[in-house]
């Protein structure tokens, strides 16, 4: 395990919430990968809480976009949503185009809110 | 303006940047291990704020010096050293990253990638990796290389 890296993850009600904080590099990619990997992909709505997340390159933007296909529902769209606070963290999301591809919530609050 | 620059093998390295004759320069080794990727954005960082860069620029060169690690380090055998060096005038940073295997780690063919996600079109690793590095920096180049060698550069202004 990474210790620059740390992953909870909750259930609530239907929605698992993954609370991510630290930094996403490659070297701890695969911890959150693993945690990604481990969520049943059939019955949940899934949360990434990025908020307490300091650093993020494209080896930890690939998790999340695998992560994204995981949970990839027929019609195109995904049951995975990111929670994005830092403007440091929004702002590699939004120069690799991945605003278009993930929805992006401010807060759990609102993110828990439109998933239920 | 960003660009993406190929290379010839006997042209001046690592290109890029016109600086000044009397331009700082910092040099850092490490073994290429992923973990270590920390040390090469700490000290690109620093070098940031003592070249003048704002807290913006300095997250810039942060995530961009970790994708050049990445790319240089991938596939990177266990003697394999990067070398990062940087230097800067009063106009730019020029950074460049050589990842060069040792005699024992030296292979004919290229070394296998490292396990990477199984991505949508047009979200691959290196497609992820290089978006950044258009939006963050000013130039960069990567070398595909001969002989195990790896490497990448790129150029911020102020």
């Amino acid at each position: 395990m990474d210790e620059s890296l740390e992953v909870v993850v909750k259930k609530s009600g239907d929605v698992t919430i993954v609370h991510v904080a630290g930094e996403v590099d490659v070297a701890s990619a695969p911890e959150l990968r693993g945690r990604l990997e481990e969520l049943a992909p059939a019955d949940t709505k899934v949360i990434v809480d990025l908020s307490d997340v300091r650093f993020l390159d494209s080896t930890g933007l690939g998790v999340l976009v695998a992560g994204w296909k995981r949970f990839q529902n027929r019609e195109g769209t995904s049951r995975l949503s990111l929670v994005v606070t830092r403007p440091e963290i929004l702002r590699v999301l939004e120069v690799t185009g991945l605003t278009d591809v993930f929805t992006v919530h401010p807060s759990v609050a609102e993110a828990t809110a439109l998933s239920s | 303006m960003s660009s993406r620059q190929s290379r010839r093998a006997d042209e001046v390295w690592p290109p890029g940047g016109d600086l000044d004759s009397d331009a700082d320069c910092v040099e850092l080794n490490l073994p290429a291990k992923p973990p270590l990727w920390r040390v090469a954005r700490m000290t690109v960082s620093s070098i940031g704020a003592v070249a003048g860069f704002d807290v913006e620029q300095i997250g810039d060169l942060r995530i961009a010096i970790d994708e050049l690690c990445t790319i240089c380090g991938r596939g990177g055998g266990p003697t394999t050293i990067l070398s990062i060096v940087a230097r800067w005038d009063e106009h730019s940073l020029l950074v460049s990253c050589t990842a060069s295997p040792l005699a024992a780690d030296r292979h004919d063919d290229p070394p296998d990638p490292a396990p990477a996600e199984a991505l949508p079109p047009g979200l691959s690793q290196d497609e992820l990796a290089e978006r950044i590095l258009e939006a963050l920096v000013d130039a960069y180049g990567i070398d595909s290389s001969q002989s195990g060698v790896r490497r990448a550069w790129l150029r911020k202004s102020r």
